[in-house]
């Protein structure tokens, strides 16, 4: 037994035996981390604790003729699980052989045979007696019988015991008071009992509920409603790689981990998006003009790698893991020149209501394991799995909503657009040309439109819905579920996305607990249909006021042609024919794991897990006849249409043995393992032209002309890893980790790598000093850890001399040309990580801190250096010299504001200040970067013009001319401003009040951006932001802003000087409300009559409100499609 | 489990090792081991040549077009594009795409010249014909590569090996030093080159193609014996080699007058140079047309006027372009091929260097060879006694007339002869002679400070 002052009883444990609770129901008042009520968490959106990470945490326990509060003991000893049980069933005696097994494992074994059942409940493990096995009946475990008092005779009460906020509460215990009769309740909280007499007293008590007395008082139905004791309970949060795992307080590693319920809480198509602003480290953004289903932007602690471009080498994609099974991090190549230009999101098969846990891995403890795939962090994926034993579930999920993009970019109006341009004209002293159709009469003055309401302003819809049946008995469970997600496009209803997905997983373990096995599929269908040229978003700023009408009188795209130098000509770009140009896409991507263990002797398992994965892609980009001027169809300009296919197929094979021992205060655990994986991969892109008719191009045989691409590659990689773990009196933390890796990405004698890791923790406030001094303090841990992680995305075949084949014949006969300068001599790549850290929790963890410094090292890079053209191509693939560095603070503030009965308010808080800086770069000066990069400086240096301003006399934009010779180049940019993240992080506030769920989340950014002009100069045919308005415009005028003008010479001027310059650069801060999340439990009563389990509503909304001095369409995606406004309303509910 | 046997590591190299390799592209050991695959590295250049942006392309990017807007033949119509307009104008920012695109592509041919040079000579599986022609063709691609490098940009790297050690950190090369690389490159070349070309069409190089360039640079070097001597060994010929009597048909894909022309890389696609050139009635001026004051160069009876000058009607103006290429770029079929050299040009060559020499009769032989087909009155009927000095101004004005818009000829002649900036002053007032050589593109110098110094006037 614990007492109050012991901090693992406190609040990281909370609760051991039901006579416990007397004694710490004041600290349990004032308790962190997320603070779940047991009966008041609904399963459905707030499980804490997995089934899966039962499997994960490991007991050592004895028993031998013990009783339940034995098993108890131990287990709550070394974890911080807590249990509830009957008093009555103390009599059954339980025998439980000497070993370490996962806590699964242990309850499995320890009440096999004895007819209890267990069950988790929030963090709570539930014994049960199952209802079909009357265990506690006096035939099973002979219950004395007290001496009646009465001579009345017996009888049975029955009743219904509930949470003041009406749910039913299984699992309580109901003793007739001065007996040791007793029972529990069952799942739908009804008890029954035999009474001696109308007397008697029922007494009801249960972990977290106020122990309540009734009388019977002659009554056979006694319902009951329990009272909250304001206990709660801290969630045991379990973080690890899918080779190991442990109690987040154990752990030696920084992993963020972002659940189910926050996930849920935003109606985002990709399950990387739900990180955004909630994870510290961890940068998220959408990738402007990129449709949904396109890749997502994910940088963890930031750019290590040079190597940024393409679909096949950016070399800062982080390793996605689902359920165990690695998949490739590339986007799928797509066919689009346009709106998929940066690919499909790999992971786009995965509907984010279906994933249990998203963990993000960051430093060297928790990626080496990952080795040569580690170095920019992992994202472990785990989907939701089966439910426990008993009952069938089904979990019903679904939303509806409206999306928009918020147009909030200040244009000039007609009236200052056509001031602007007479007066540009009037500056330049010229007349208007015969192609500047809105002066020179061709268009209608008189006509003012909204472009950015005209081309933006429409509205989305999404659809979302996901079914989930769970179930299983003793031995077996499983999980079956679909869903469908789909969303029309705010800039025309006919485009969209949607999405199909399956999943089916089962669990089994065999009946002696030795042997385990589980599998799980998801599949998934996308299909996307987007307009194929960006054009059209920035049509919406760039078109003047005055432009046509989209359609002619006769309903008929207008192309508003006129005469132009003797020809007829379309006067302007219509931007629906942007939206003529079309892209359908559809992916297939399925992923099924197998992992299977036995335990061959105590504490030793056999492992091995497998997976395959299909991913697989089809898209077609067509640009019709239709989509073109009338006047520019010659014979020249016929449709054309791009075909694109890809193919990625990978199996991983990964046998391992774990060891799990502890004697006395020595606990270790190792693992040892190894990986076997292959991916092949296909692609080809058949680009078909000439097609006379707009009917023929979804045929390739259609077009006049056609050109085929094709790829195909394998690849294969193999390690041998290691762990150990090591604890010593739970205090003294050590985990070392290797790897040794193979990959045939490089050529033979550069093939190996070895990567490692070592960290240590203390968690100090389990000292005596601390304890007996600083009693506010209830947790307190430091950490660190130092490792070398690397990369092999590097793409297939690089080291390889070869030649690529042209797609047409010459004379006959192939021709081919040399892909690249030969270099067979490159090796791994590695990342050195540091990182220190410090966890503390105070006022009984109301109050929890982590804050973390992180340095990542890379050096040897593999790039795509680049080489001046004299060498044949402009870049060579081999290792960098240079070190460049990743520093930064990450911080993590948890707090419990205000609990109280009814009202709960916690925040949750994270910052992160990345910086990045070139350390180190061998004879720079004499490289190909001498004036790209700086040493000391970040690798987003940019060299630019210093913008002095306005000439008072002559308007003209006025830049530092360095060397004083009137000409301007590379020599007069020495202004270094870096395109870097300041700081970002977010603010999530979460208040219930009763059935009452309000939370929110507030992301924020500071950085600094470039590209603030859409590339039209003040003055030329094109609408500009109303600051404009500033310029200079008469001798004298002191403004910083040019006049207006639009001859050709100024313009040059304006490209090449005023855009490299500092004045289109700026540092940008944000604050978006990304998520706010209202949510109601229906009363329990309301449920049961419509013979549900379980139902909330709930509204939501995604990227509500932004505030930024930025004045672009968003400060993420710049001019580009920005995040949309999202606002559903949905229900989940169980039955 | 092949490696679970966790001691011998061994397996899982092997593992590795059984890897599939390649197989959409072709290992370079697997290109050079026989004559066919040999014979596609090298058609490859050609198709890496007529491709965009090469500067052999006839694009916007290509030399023909560049060099018509520096010289005084074209005018652009592509008003928003800025940086044609510098090239225009003669006054090139050192960051102009234009020029980065021509200068990147004649070093990324030259890469594929290099490599195909150095492994044939390592081939072991190749016959040694093969071996000669295809080594021949790929030094003349090299020849012909540094002779335009170093018209266009004067002092320039040279490169003659893939290394990139070397050619990362190359400097500039004297001009007179580049022309003995291109001298000794095409000697070779010639020698080694079969009389015949390799395939049913004059779409490779051969002998007399080699003979052409070399020819020309005799001439560019004032070699007016050498010249004379390296143009008759083609001129000879005249079983293979006639001028076309029929203007229209000079760049036909059957041309005799061609002596090496390229295939459009895409079947059933023409040239680069009828795209850019040719205004289409549907879409009216895109990019350039001749400039006025060149067409009113022309005699007044040249039937290349017609032939090869093409009109457009605006409205308020006419507007000349050139016509030679006139299929469209779409054209049901393919029936016209980029020619690089043509008869012609080879007997304005002797023409010159015979002139030069003091030969007067057999340079007016020569020069009326072209005059005659162009329809015009032959030198030797109507001025036969015609001097030296104005025989030559003939000739050049012959050349004038008769290359425009094909391969920088009119502005490398400008150039060579030393008239630019006194010819080109009437329309250019602020062109200086700092302005013939192109700038070297910014870009390269960063990447290379060894560029250094920049031509005189960037």
């Amino acid at each position: 037994m614990k007492n109050s002052t012991d901090r693992k009883g406190s609040a990281w444990k909370i609760l051991s035996f039901p006579d416990a609770y007397p004694r710490i129901s004041f600290i349990m008042k004032v308790s962190l981390l997320y603070l779940i009520l047991i009966c008041t968490s609904l399963q459905l959106i707030a499980e804490n604790l997995s089934g899966q990470d039962l499997d994960a945490i490991k007991v050592t326990a004895e028993l031998s003729d013990a009783p339940v509060s034995a098993l108890v003991k131990q287990i709550t000893e070394q974890t911080k699980l807590s249990f509830a049980y009957a008093e009555n069933i103390e009599r059954i005696k339980l025998n439980l052989r000497k070993g370490t097994r996962s806590v699964r494992a242990t309850l499995d074994e320890a009440f096999s045979g004895s007819g209890l059942g267990w069950e988790l409940k929030g963090n709570t493990i539930l014994v049960v007696v199952p209802a079909e096995v009357p265990a506690v009946t006096p035939a099973v475990v002979p219950v004395p019988e007290p001496l009646s008092k009465t001579p009345n005779p017996a009888f049975r009460v029955n009743g219904t015991i509930k949470s003041t906020t009406g749910e039913a509460i299984p699992g309580v215990n109901v003793v007739v008071k001065e007996t040791t009769r007793g029972t529990t309740s069952d799942a739908d909280g009804r008890y029954s009992i035999e009474v001696d007499n109308s007397d008697a007293v029922l007494v009801f008590s249960f972990i977290g509920f106020k122990t309540f007395e009734a009388s019977v008082s002659n009554r056979t139905t006694v319902d009951v409603t329990m009272e909250d004791d304001l206990a709660t309970l801290a969630s045991v949060e379990v973080v690890g790689t899918n080779y190991f795992s442990t109690e987040k307080e154990y752990s030696t590693m920084n992993i963020s981990k972002v659940e189910a319920k926050d996930i849920e809480k935003q109606p985002v198509t990709s399950p990387l998006m739900s990180l955004q602003g909630r994870m510290a480290g961890v940068d998220v953004s959408p990738v402007g003009n990129n449709g949904p289903g396109g890749a997502i932007k994910i940088l963890i602690r930031g750019q290590n790698s040079l190597r940024t471009g393409g679909a096949q080498g950016d070399g800062n994609l982080p390793l996605y893991v689902i359920d165990g099974i690695p998949i490739d991090p590339r986007p799928l190549q797509s066919g689009s020149s346009s709106v998929y230009q940066n690919g499909f999101d790999p992971l786009s098969a995965i509907n984010p209501t279906n994933i249990e846990s998203i963990q993000v891995l960051k430093d060297a403890a928790a990626t080496a394991i990952y080795g040569s795939r580690g170095s920019n962090g992992v994202v472990l994926i785990t989907t939701k799995k089966g439910g426990k034993s008993g009952g069938t579930n089904i979990d019903v999920s679904a939303y509806t909503g409206i999306a928009q993009i918020v147009p909030r970019v200040k244009l000039l109006n007609r009236n200052e657009y056509m001031e602007m341009r007479h007066e540009a004209l009037n500056n330049d002293g010229v007349e208007p040309s015969s192609i500047d159709h809105d002066l020179n009469g061709t268009w209608d003055t008189t006509r003012t439109t909204n472009w950015q309401k005209e081309l933006l302003g429409h509205t989305g819809r999404v659809y979302d819905a996901q079914v989930n049946l769970s179930g299983g008995g003793a031995n077996t469970s499983f999980l079956v579920g679909g869903g469908f997600h789909k969303e029309t496009s705010p800039v025309h209803s006919g485009f969209g996305f949607q999405r199909m997905n399956t999943q089916l997983s089962i669990n089994h373990t065999s009946s002696n607990n030795k042997l385990k096995g589980f599998a799980s599929i998801n599949y998934g269908n996308t299909k996307s249909n987007q307009f194929d040229d960006a054009n059209y978003v920035s049509s919406a700023f760039r078109l003047a006021p005055i432009s046509p009408a989209l359609h002619s009188e006769d309903g008929t795209i207008n192309w508003q042609i006129a005469e132009v130098d003797g020809a007829n000509s379309n006067t302007w770009t219509n931007p629906l024919s942007y939206l003529m140009r079309t892209h359908d896409a559809s992916t297939d991507n399925f992923i099924g794991s197998a992992n299977f263990s036995y335990e061959i002797a105590p504490g030793l398992l056999v492992k091995a897990n497998g997976g395959i994965t299909h991913l697989n892609s089809d898209d077609l980009a067509k640009t019709p006849i239709s989509s073109r001027s009338p006047t520019t169809i010659g014979a020249t300009t016929k449709g054309i249409s791009v075909f694109g296919s890809n193919k990625r197929k990978s199996w991983i094979v990964e046998p391992q043995i774990s060891y799990s021992k502890e004697l006395s205060n020595h606990k270790v655990e190792a693992v040892l393992g190894t990986t076997l994986q292959q991916s092949d991969y296909k692609m080809s892109i058949i680009r078909g032209m000439g097609y006379s008719s707009d009917a023929l191009l979804n045929s390739i045989v259609g077009a006049t002309t056609v050109t085929y691409n094709n790829d195909e590659s394998q690849y294969r990689y193999t390690s041998l890893l290691g762990h150990i773990g090591y604890t010593y009196n739970e205090k003294y933390l050590v985990n070392i980790s290797g790897r040794r890796d193979g990959s045939s990405r490089f050529g033979p004698g550069n093939r190996f790598g070895n990567f490692y890791s070592l960290s240590a923790g203390w968690i100090f406030s389990k000292e005596n000093i601390i304890t007996d001094n600083l009693q506010f303090l209830s947790f307190g841990k430091i950490r660190g850890s130092y490792g070398t992680t690397g990369s092999d995305q590097i793409g297939d075949y690089r080291f390889y001399d070869t030649y690529s084949i042209y797609p047409t014949l010459y004379q006959g006969s192939v021709s081919a040309y040399p892909d690249a300068i030969f270099n067979p001599n490159f090796a791994w790549e590695k990342t050195n990580k540091l990182e220190a850290g410090i966890e503390l929790g105070a006022i009984d963890n109301r109050i929890s801190l982590e804050v973390s410094w992180y340095r990542n090292r890379s050096s040897n890079q593999l790039v795509d250096y680049q080489a001046p053209l004299t060498t044949g191509f402009n870049s060579i693939f081999r290792n960098f010299g240079a070190t460049v560095e990743n520093t930064g603070w990450e911080v993590v503030l948890n707090t419990t504001n205000i609990t109280t009965q009814r009202f709960k308010w916690s925040t949750s808080f994270n910052l992160t200040t990345p910086k990045n800086k070139l350390v180190e770069f061998p004879d720079i000066e004499n490289s190909p970067y001498s004036l790209t990069y700086k040493v000391g400086q970040p690798l987003s240096i940019q060299y630019l013009y210093t913008y002095t301003g306005v000439n008072p006399e002559t308007g003209e934009r006025e830049f530092k001319d360095i060397d004083n010779n009137g000409a301007y180049d590379f020599r007069d940019q020495d202004l270094m401003k870096p395109l870097i993240r300041n700081y970002y992080g977010g603010i999530a506030n979460t208040f219930t009040f009763g059935n009452i769920e309000f939370s929110f989340l507030l992301q924020f950014m500071k950085f600094y951006a470039s590209e603030f002009y859409t590339g039209a100069m003040p003055g030329q045919l094109a609408n500009q932001q109303t600051d404009v308005t500033k310029r200079w415009r008469k001798e004298g005028d002191l403004t910083r802003t040019g006049k207006y003008t639009q001859s050709q010479g100024n313009y040059s001027l304006f490209l090449s000087q005023f855009l490299s310059s500092d004045a289109n650069t700026k540092q940008i801060e944000f604050l978006r409300l990304k998520t706010l999340s209202l949510s109601y439990r229906l009363p329990f009563e309301t449920v049961e009559r419509v013979k549900l389990r379980d139902a909330r509503i709930y509204l939501q909304g995604q990227n509500l409100l932004t505030f930024s001095n930025d004045t672009r369409l968003d400060p993420e995606t710049g001019y580009g499609l920005p995040p949309l406004r999202i606002v559903n309303i949905g229900v989940q509910f169980k039955l | 489990m092949v490696c679970v046997s966790l001691l011998t590591f061994s397996s899982c190299e092997d593992f590795l090792n059984e890897v599939k390799g390649p197989t959409a592209k072709i290992e370079s050991k697997v290109m050079f081991a026989d004559d066919v695959t040999a014979a596609a590295a090298i058609t490859g250049i050609y198709q890496t040549m007529v491709d965009l942006p090469a500067y052999s392309s006839g694009s916007s990017n290509s030399i023909t077009y560049l060099a018509g807007l520096s010289s005084d033949e074209l005018i652009s119509f592509y008003r928003t594009d800025v940086i044609i307009n510098e090239i225009e104008e003669n006054k090139i920012s050192t960051k102009n795409t234009y020029i980065l695109g021509l200068w990147g592509s004649m070093y990324k041919i030259m890469y594929a010249a290099n490599a195909a040079i150095s492994k044939i000579e390592a081939s072991t599986g190749m016959t040694p014909n093969a071996k000669q022609q295809l080594t021949g063709e790929a030094l003349f691609i090299r020849a012909m590569t540094h002779f335009y490098l170093v018209n266009i940009f004067g002092n320039v790297p040279l490169v003659t090996t893939t290394s990139y050690d070397e050619n990362s950190k190359i400097s500039r090369t004297s001009e007179s030093q580049v022309y003995d690389q291109i001298l000794l490159d095409l000697v070779k070349a010639r020698d080694l080159m079969m009389e015949n070309y390799p395939t049913t069409e004059r779409v490779r190089p051969n002998k007399a193609t080699a003979s052409a360039l070399l020819a020309r640079v005799y001439l560019y070097k004032k070699e007016w014996k050498l010249a004379v001597d390296e143009a008759s060994k083609i001129l000879d010929q005249t079983g293979v080699y006639q001028l076309a009597p029929d203007l229209n048909s000079v760049f036909l894909s059957n041309s005799t007058e061609a002596i090496w022309q390229i295939q459009p890389s895409t079947p059933n696609f023409n040239t680069w140079d009828g795209y850019y050139f040719v205004i289409s009635p549907w879409l009216g001026p895109m990019y350039v047309s001749l400039r006025n004051e060149f067409i009113s160069s022309f005699e007044d009876d040249d039937q290349r006027l017609t032939a090869w000058v093409g009109t457009y009607d605006t409205g308020s103006e006419t507007l000349f372009y050139p016509f030679k290429y006139k299929a469209d770029l779409f054209a049901p079929s393919t029936t016209e091929y980029s020619v690089i050299f043509r008869l012609a040009e080879i007997f304005l060559i002797r023409a010159e260097a015979h002139a030069m020499l003091g030969n007067l009769p057999s340079a007016i032989s020569d020069i009326d060879k072209i005059r005659t087909r162009a329809g015009l009155s032959s030198i030797a009927d109507t001025n036969s006694g015609i001097s030296q000095e104005a025989l030559l101004n003939v000739i050049y004005h012959e050349r004038k007339t008769e290359l425009f818009t094909e391969w920088g000829h009119r502005w490398f002649d400008l150039k060579r002869l030393g008239t630019a900036t006194a010819e080109l002053s009437t329309l250019k007032p602020n062109i200086t002679e700092n302005d013939l050589l192109y700038p070297v593109p910014e870009a390269e110098i960063l990447r290379n400070t060894k560029l250094l110094p920049q031509n005189k006037g960037y």
